[in-house]
């Protein structure tokens, strides 16, 4: 209801980026989080887990940009830039993620070894007595 | 147009997430995360953010890509069919819930890219209209990220230093004993003919990425991870023990410890000279000059511990699948 009541209020050429707003959050967010729950495979976890914040990554991204702006490189004639700040954290925050991402998926190696599955539901008839 | 096309690329992220959702095949699982990333790092180019855009090309799509098939041939390439266990419907309702919070949350965000956002009222203008100035640089997210913010910056090099820790006291690198193991793309003639080609220019690539960061998009975390890519092709095609004797995973240890030291000395150094911690003004007689020096030195630090890290993680991947393969 407040959606239709925020869209119906915007002329037309308002609405456009709104809407589009509107699916870079709802992409962002939402949809991918159901593979780092659902999913039974630890892999796949991780990749959901990525996905996940990349989509994180975008949100932020989204908010640094200024419409008719360009890219934060000084170029002569331009005045117009978009916000480099966003673009510094996510930055660095893609490099830590690929670092966790490894600690993870060497987890899962060492899972592998000790229980022999990868398998979420497969844990529980598993002794630890593998490691 | 921008935003066609940004509408277009959201689409096809979409398309790729639900794929990933469906499939059980774990190899096509992870390269359409490469793919998923790839198209992430074209959204972000056209929402301005080029540095991100080329971190995300070389980190989600590459490094990222490479280590989850290394984990897959440890692993097994297929998903298990679930049996009826647990309900599917309890995480899609959770999700659903969360969705529907965030898509409210964002309903009293500020316009999407209006100059006059919260978000760019605070340090933003200060960066964007004094950094040319007090830096002396171009690239913008260069400045913040090496002068304004390099404390910050330190922090998520030791980061990635502590994870190549963990990767390590968790699996460890196994150096080959026996010579005539079977390793690489020995018959595969073409492929080690054309790496042969590509590797120089990669790590050209990667230098350039490296040195020419302060001007264009780039930096060390780019630089490093595109000459560890180079690296990567040539263990994946001739074998590691072939790259263990060109970059043995000894030498990397030291390298990645190297660049978090000659990091945090630089910032030493300029307390040392009378400033605060990684005040590179004090390095030369002239602030601009001092800056230069300092954010080369700490891009360069950076650079080699990215490089070492992301390299010996691999090494330590594929050391392992190579152990399995023989077992």
């Amino acid at each position: 209801m407040p959606l239709a009541v925020r869209l119906r209020g915007q002329t037309s050429s308002e609405l456009y980026p709104r809407l589009l707003q509107l699916l870079d959050r709802r992409f962002s967010d939402d949809g991918r989080f159901y593979i780092v729950i659902s999913a039974n495979n630890l892999v796949k976890k991780i990749v959901g887990l990525n996905v996940f914040q990349t989509s994180v990554f975008m949100l932020y991204i989204s908010m640094g940009k200024v419409t008719g702006g360009t890219a934060p490189i000084v170029v002569e004639g331009v005045t117009q830039y978009s916000n480099p700040l966003p673009h510094v954290l996510i930055l660095t925050a893609i490099v830590v993620g690929v670092a966790t991402t490894a600690v993870g998926l060497s987890l899962i190696v060492r899972i592998k070894r000790a229980y022999g599955t990868v398998e979420e539901n497969e844990f529980d008839n598993k002794k630890d007595d593998a490691i | 147009m921008a935003e066609f096309i940004d509408l277009v690329l959201l689409a096809m992220l979409a398309l790729t997430a639900l794929w990933i959702i469906f499939l059980k095949d774990l190899f096509a699982v992870v390269m359409l995360f490469g793919i998923y990333s790839f198209l992430s790092a074209l959204i972000f180019v056209n929402l301005d953010a080029v540095d991100v855009a080329f971190t995300e090309a070389s980190v989600g799509a590459g490094i990222s890509t490479v280590l989850m098939l290394g984990t897959l041939a440890l692993t097994g390439r297929q998903e298990k069919e679930r049996l009826s266990t647990r309900s599917k419907l309890l995480p899609l309702f959770v999700v659903t819930l969360t969705g529907a919070a965030l898509i409210y949350g964002t309903l009293d965000m500020p316009p999407f890219g209006h100059p006059d956002n919260p978000v760019h009222q605070h340090v933003a203008p200060r960066y964007i209209e004094e950094s040319p100035k007090e830096v002396g640089l171009p690239n913008m997210v260069t400045s913040v990220l090496a002068s304004y913010r390099g404390f910050d910056t330190l922090g998520e090099t030791v980061v990635v230093f502590s994870a190549f820790i963990g990767v390590f006291s968790l699996l460890g690198v196994r150096r080959k004993k026996k010579k005539d193991l079977e390793s690489g793309l020995e018959s595969h003639r073409v492929l080690q003919v054309i790496a042969k080609v590509i590797i120089p220019l990669v790590i050209l690539f990667a230098l350039y990425v490296q040195f020419h960061g302060d001007f264009g998009p780039g930096g060390g975390f780019q630089a490093g991870v595109i000459a560890a890519a180079a690296f990567i092709l040539y263990a994946l095609v001739f074998g590691l023990p072939k790259a263990f004797a060109v970059v043995g995973p000894k030498f990397l240890q030291w390298m990645a410890a190297f660049g978090v030291l000659l990091y945090a000395s630089v910032g030493l150094y300029s307390m040392y000279k009378g400033g605060n911690f990684l005040d590179y003004n004090q390095l030369a007689a002239d602030p601009i000059a001092g800056q230069h020096y300092g954010i080369i030195i700490i891009e360069l630090g950076v650079g080699f511990t990215v490089f070492a890290v992301m390299l010996n993680i691999f090494y330590a991947f594929g050391s392992q699948a190579e152990r399995s393969n023989v077992q």
